[in-house]
């Protein structure tokens, strides 16, 4: 009898004990819990707290033409010339033509309404981003549509700066060899990697051949070129 | 023969909560079932937007006169 009283004893000291014991376990999950969850947080010291940080990165995707515009103005061919060569690449000024992208004077008189550059310059894309890109180019008109006459020319060159496309990742045409321009959606492939970066750069010149015997107007033609990018 | 059963049934109940204190500590000291995380973590999460596309263009502008040839 004595000893199945202290056995009795024993037994209820072991449940109190293990009571206790998973009191405290529990309590403890349920701080770890907050820690993880960004709860109301939980003091473990009169002098200690817990924060939670917690940031989301999207990605972003997002390409730009710093410099987006190529405007000769108006010109004509010389006389006795099959065409005019304007290439931006190399110069502002027309061959075989009267065209100057330098002069901005508005009048009827050629040269005027350029873009008002004074050394040769393209169009210059950046990737603004915070990812790399695949890149295509396009344009939504070819040589014969842009510059309706005798063997026409649209074609672009691209050059990547120090940073933007590594020669590795370069594709389609040649870097710094004229192509003609590609109409056809989405466009060219140009670069597997277009880096993401403040310094990063492609250069895109144009060369057009001006045939004699395009139709003349005072109104502009123009033509676009469309740069996709894609997540690479 | 009574207080020894309920002797029992307490002892049985102490070693189910013993166990289940156990596997709590466990779980929360060794990463299971989503006790991964350190204390102090500091969650990033990164995923692509929908957008998948940006698409510029720039323009190329020339206007074609008659020279004064006549052409």
């Amino acid at each position: 009898m004595s000893n199945d009283k202290n056995l009795m004893i024993v037994a209820v000291i072991a449940v109190v004990v293990s009571v206790i014991g998973l009191l405290t376990s529990m309590f403890a999950y349920s701080n770890y819990n907050d820690w993880l969850v960004g709860g109301a947080g939980v003091s473990y010291s009169p002098n200690q707290t817990t924060g939670i940080v917690n940031v989301t990165i999207v990605q972003n995707l997002v390409i730009n033409f710093s410099s987006d515009q190529i405007i000769w103005g108006i010109g004509s061919v010389d006389a006795n010339k099959q065409n005019a060569t304007l290439d931006s690449a190399t110069s502002v000024i027309a061959i075989n033509g009267n065209w100057n992208r330098s002069d901005t004077t508005v009048d009827a008189i050629p040269p005027g309404f350029g873009d008002g550059v004074t050394t040769p310059s393209g169009f210059v894309l950046k990737n603004i981003g915070n990812t790399n890109a695949n890149l295509y180019l396009r344009t939504n008109n070819n040589a014969t549509q842009f510059l309706p006459g005798t063997n026409p020319v649209y074609q672009y060159n691209v050059t990547s700066g120090a940073t933007g496309c590594a020669a590795a990742n370069q594709t389609g045409p040649t870097y710094g060899t004229y192509v003609d321009v590609n109409t056809t959606i989405p466009g060219t492939k140009v670069c597997n990697q277009f880096v993401f970066s403040p310094a990063s750069s492609l250069r895109i010149d144009i060369k057009l051949v001006v045939p004699y015997d395009v139709p003349t107007s005072n109104t502009p033609r123009t033509s676009n070129m469309i740069a996709t990018a894609e997540l690479s | 023969m009574d207080k020894q059963k309920v002797v029992v049934v307490l002892l049985v109940i102490a070693i189910v909560m013993s166990v289940v204190s156990v596997v709590i500590n466990v779980a929360m000291n060794s990463g299971m079932s989503g006790f991964s995380l350190p204390r102090n973590t500091i969650t990033n999460y990164f995923y692509k937007a929908d957008t998948s596309q940006s698409n510029q263009a720039g323009s190329i502008g020339i206007t074609i006169l008659p020279n004064r040839s006549g052409q």
